[in-house]
């Protein structure tokens, strides 16, 4: 996105602007000042940014937003200190939070930023003449911030690979999936606010348009079979970006911050989900390679990640470049056969970050298909039992159950009903 | 003749101007208007002297009066 001009940043259309509701109010109303014909005396006491202030200048007639705003992850950034946090301690903290200010605090989104002109750090400027607009126009709102990853995904700009289904053929923008309400936060209290962006609920949600993809909604196998085991995004994504080792400095020679990536790549890998809960409770999930390093912020204190494995660098992630069809959702044994190169095994994850990522890492690949058809069917008196009752009886014989073949080792004891249906 | 449209005049000129002076007789008219056009005269020196406006809606003020931009090229490197 090209920069604007200085004067094209802070041009009103007055033409516009003052058929708005916004446009009753006087400049001075919300931006203080003093009226002059004079540009240094009119800007004395300027705000600029009157949003980053809501209570005092939203609340009046946006008391809702406003209320939940301050704990919502745009105004919190909690997503960074989540992270930031587990791979840290507490004494390194004024250190890390001294990093956060230079490096990660510009991306905090003020309701001006959305609603009225584009976010800071991509230089700021007003959308259209200062018009406030209900709906934040995708790519000098969302994607401006979001660009990297999700906007290349969604908009098809990485080179060879389409883009989102929901944007090639239907022109979605991101507010169609991600609503105001979602975006606004809901939590009224720092207590009950969210963590990072997968946690609480899963909002949005694929089967809120695609209902008939739930269990005993239709007729795919896939869905039949899958839907609660594996995310919507491991059949129906494809190639998305990774990056690795993210530096940060301050520059000798600007004085201002900067930093430093060492690779930006595509892949599509499988790995498992490391913390599934009742919301998403996908046993694999693709899995995105995050740029943290154990060095990343050496120029603030040495190793200030001490606990750098507390969390994996492949981490949950959920593409926005879906497709109908996809390579791996071409055949099942694409998935069923061994076919490695799907998978975040060991081999692929560098050995000194291996343990940080043992919780996600692929070590065992879903049984073939010829196995999963030859497996013997549960009797019809297993209906009331719960699947995951089933080693009670098949490892210590009871009621001369069938012993667990040796070679179900590595197979996890919620899935046994994947092979061993019901019989009918 | 002539004498006979000289009165004529005299008497038309005498009805005109008495005509004339009619309403300055009525005296809460003028009054009223007089405030009227105050109050109008108001409210317009405010629009028009609204300066922030003035000049935010003018392309060319706002160029000649731009702090230049310190273009810095980024020392960043990679994707952000």
């Amino acid at each position: 996105m090209a920069p604007l001009e200085p004067w094209e940043k802070v041009l009103v259309n007055n033409e516009t602007f003052s058929q708005t509701t916004h446009g009753k109010q006087t400049c001075t109303d919300c931006h203080s000042g003093v009226q002059s014909p004079e540009k240094d005396v009119a800007h004395e006491g300027l705000i600029a940014s009157p949003s980053s202030m809501p209570e005092q200048y939203c609340s009046e007639c946006h008391a809702e937003q406003t209320e939940t705003y301050p704990f919502a992850l745009h105004s919190t950034q909690e997503g960074y200190w989540n992270a930031i946090n587990a791979r840290s301690t507490p004494e390194d903290h004024p250190a890390l939070e001294e990093m956060f200010g230079n490096h990660c605090s510009s991306c905090h989104t003020t309701c001006g930023e959305c609603h009225v002109s584009q976010p800071k750090n991509v230089g700021g400027g007003l959308f259209t003449g200062h018009v406030f607009e209900k709906t934040p126009p995708m790519t000098r709102s969302c994607t401006a911030c979001h660009g990297s990853r999700v906007g290349n995904e969604f908009l098809g700009k990485n080179e060879g690979f389409p883009g989102d289904v929901h944007f090639r053929e239907a022109r979605m923008n991101c507010v169609k999936c991600h609503e105001g309400s979602d975006l606004h936060g809901s939590a009224t209290d720092a207590a009950s606010a969210d963590s990072h962006r997968y946690a609480g609920t899963e909002d949005p949600k694929c089967v809120d348009c695609h209902p008939t993809t739930l269990p005993g909604g239709d007729e795919n196998p896939m869905h039949q079979s899958h839907g609660d085991t594996l995310s919507c995004q491991v059949c129906h994504s494809i190639s998305y970006t990774s990056c690795d080792s993210c530096h940060v400095a301050v520059s000798e020679k600007s004085g201002k911050p900067f930093f430093e990536t060492q690779a930006t790549y595509l892949t599509f890998l499988i790995g498992r989900n490391p913390n599934p809960t009742e919301d998403r409770p996908y046993l694999y999930v693709p899995v995105r390679h995050v740029p943290a390093d154990p060095n990343s912020y050496d120029y603030y204190g040495e190793n200030l990640l001490s606990n750098f494995n507390a969390l994996p660098t492949w981490v949950y992630a959920t593409p926005h470049n879906i497709q109908k069809n996809t390579p791996q959702n071409s055949a099942c044994e694409n998935c069923h056969g061994g076919k490695a190169d799907l998978f975040l095994t060991s081999d692929k994850i560098k050995p000194e970050e291996l343990e940080a990522n043992l919780s996600v890492v692929v070590d065992a690949f879903p049984t073939s298909i010829e196995l999963i058809l030859s497996a013997p069917q549960m009797p019809t008196d297993h209906s009331t039992l719960t699947s995951d009752l089933c080693v009670s009886c098949h490892t210590s014989g009871i009621k001369n159950a069938p012993l667990t073949p040796a070679n179900h080792a590595t197979y996890k004891e919620d899935t046994c009903s994947g092979c061993h249906k019901l019989k009918k | 003749m002539i004498s006979k449209l000289l009165s004529t005049l005299v008497v038309a000129v005498f009805v005109l101007s008495a005509c004339g002076t009619q309403p300055a007789t009525t005296t809460p008219v003028p009054i009223a208007t007089e405030a009227l056009i105050e109050t109008e005269t108001v409210v317009e020196i405010q629009a028009e002297t609204d300066e922030c406006l003035t000049c935010h809606t003018d392309k060319q003020r706002l160029i000649d009066t731009a702090q230049p931009e310190e273009v810095a090229e980024s020392e960043s490197k990679g994707v952000g």
